[in-house]
């Protein structure tokens, strides 16, 4: 095994027994970068020499005693949107192609506090305006779309360049390239990760969160990043336990939320049957389930819409009417749109999200979790755009992939997606686990509880063979 | 939320107007604002009543 094909886990494990150098595995990785980037372009930026240098500083300071933590010496990768001082950050847009911060984010700050190895800046769908992420292919079959908007970070963790590939959600961006490349999202309480330095979509909507090989990957990514900063106003500030605390524990006397309605409606037959197989595992892992109608489903699209349109067309007003010739059509498009949206329609949609937050609350009073599929379908084609259901009705790559995962941004709600297996095409499927605010250590310790006994953790996309045999 | 594409235009155009849009642009955004008014008008659906709204860009849970 090469050293880029561990999980975090297990390369902070040898990080740790120092039977493995910093700076080995990030070379690793590095070539791993080199060998498969021409097929997914998954990065817009390999920050190699400065990973070099990071690990090189890694390995001397372990050497001498300072090891810091799980994240010490790990290579990781950031979203495009995430401001990082001195390295271009480019939101995969033209408008900002030159844009080159002189501040690191929040989250760019914890990973190099934690001692993090920074490898590159992944992809994003424009300005994580859409859930397919154009410039980048899905390592699992190189004709389709990683998903998005985080389809950078979601490619590059599937095909092992890094071992963390951050993400930002609005409507599902960091479960839906997870769940489609084959890896683990975890998109955390709205508020528990700060986003200060990350370009928004839209404020009342955004979350920042890791995809990861393994359930315990991304629990051990957001002990390291979770934590109240005023910077961002959605920060809160609430206590930070050790997200890996429920890890390995089984459900007995879980409450498992199995819905039948909304998450049952339009989707593809073998992610319905492999995500019901996988609801049955966690009953026999000695979760109890509980059937459950999920409420003001109706409403759900309405008020994602009607928050991120304008909210989305107000952080991009200048660049908007200073350069709209370098937006993409498709985003250009959506940001006329929002100038559209009435004020008194984005106010409503702002009263119907308290209504569907406490409707939210009162279920998960008979409820522990929420398990559900994370998307309606696997992988579309790259270029394919729409996705046509049996009873006739069309739907936008985009739009269809939102609709499972948009609940738990309306909602605020943690959520994790992990790997149950494949379609009859081979295609990764993903369910999403959701669980109260705050208890991100539960959706984690149910995660792992599945994930381990699936035996699907930790898997790289088959482009891996592919490639070894070419 | 019953506005059809033609009400909603008036203000739309007004709109658009200040942003000094292209005519093409322009009736391009009119066609896809008519989309985004079906998926916005389930909000209509709700009576409301005392409901206030969330505080702006913070939809936290304290």
């Amino acid at each position: 095994m090469e050293p880029y094909e561990l999980s975090l886990s297990d390369a902070a494990a040898a990080i740790a027994a120092t039977e493995l150098s910093p700076v080995e595995l990030t070379d690793s990785v590095l070539g791993r970068i080199e060998a498969v980037e021409g097929d997914l372009n998954a990065f817009v930026t390999v920050t190699a020499d400065l990973a070099r240098a990071s690990a090189a500083a890694a390995a001397e300071e372990i050497a001498h005693g300072g090891h810091r933590g799980p994240l010490h010496g790990i290579p990781i990768a950031l979203k495009d949107l995430y401001d990082t001082a001195g390295v271009l950050t480019t939101s995969s847009s033209a408008v900002r192609a030159t844009y080159v911060p002189e501040r690191d984010s929040a989250v760019a700050e914890r990973f190099a506090a934690a001692g993090a190895v920074l490898v590159g800046k992944t992809h994003t769908h424009e300005f994580a305006y859409g859930a397919t992420t154009p410039t980048t292919r899905n390592p699992w079959d190189t004709t389709r779309v990683p998903g998005g908007s985080s389809g950078g970070s979601g490619a590059a963790v599937a095909a092992g360049e890094c071992m963390v590939g951050m993400g930002s959600d609005t409507g599902g961006s960091i479960r839906i390239p997870a769940s489609v490349c084959g890896v683990v999202g975890l998109k955390p309480t709205y508020g528990r990760v700060s986003r200060r330095g990350v370009a928004s979509l839209s404020w009342s909507l955004d979350h920042v969160g890791p995809l990861t090989r393994t359930v315990r990957d991304a629990a051990l990514t957001l002990n390291a990043l979770a934590g109240y900063d005023r910077a961002d106003p959605g920060s809160v500030d609430r206590p930070v336990p050790d997200f890996t605390a429920l890890i390995g524990r089984d459900l007995t006397g879980m409450r498992v939320g199995v819905p039948t309605t909304y998450f049952t409606e339009r989707l593809q037959d073998d992610v319905r049957a492999s995500v019901a197989a996988s609801v049955a595992r966690l009953e026999a892992l000695g979760a109890t389930l509980v059937e459950v109608e999920v409420p003001m489903a109706s409403q759900m699209a309405a008020v994602e819409w009607g928050l991120m349109l304008p909210e989305a067309s107000a952080y991009h007003q200048e660049a908007l009417r200073a350069t709209p010739e370098l937006f993409t059509a498709e985003t250009r498009g959506l940001l006329d749109i929002g100038e559209l949206v009435l004020a008194t329609d984005y106010i409503k949609a702002q009263r119907v999200r308290g209504l569907v937050q406490a409707a939210w609350a009162e279920m998960f009073t008979s409820i522990d979790v929420l398990a559900a599929p994370t998307l309606t379908c696997t992988a579309t084609l790259a270029g394919q755009d729409a996705v046509t259901w049996p009873d006739g009705s069309t739907e936008s790559p985009t739009g269809t992939y939102v609709r499972f995962s948009q609940p738990a941004n309306v909602t605020g709600l943690p959520s994790i997606t992990v790997p149950t297996g494949v379609d009859a095409g081979g295609l990764p499927i993903g369910m999403q686990i959701v669980g109260r605010p705050f208890e991100e250590d539960v959706v984690i310790g149910v995660a792992a509880a599945y994930e381990a006994d699936s035996g699907l953790g930790g898997q790289l996309a088959p482009l891996r063979r592919e490639l070894a045999t070419a | 939320m019953s506005r059809s594409l033609d009400a909603a235009a008036l203000g739309a155009l007004a709109t658009l107007t200040q942003l000094d849009m292209p005519v093409e642009r322009a009736v391009a955004a009119l066609a896809s604002y008519n989309d985004a008014l079906v998926t916005l008008a389930p909000l209509g659906e709700v009576h409301l009543g005392e409901t206030p709204p969330a505080a702006a860009f913070n939809a936290s849970w304290e």
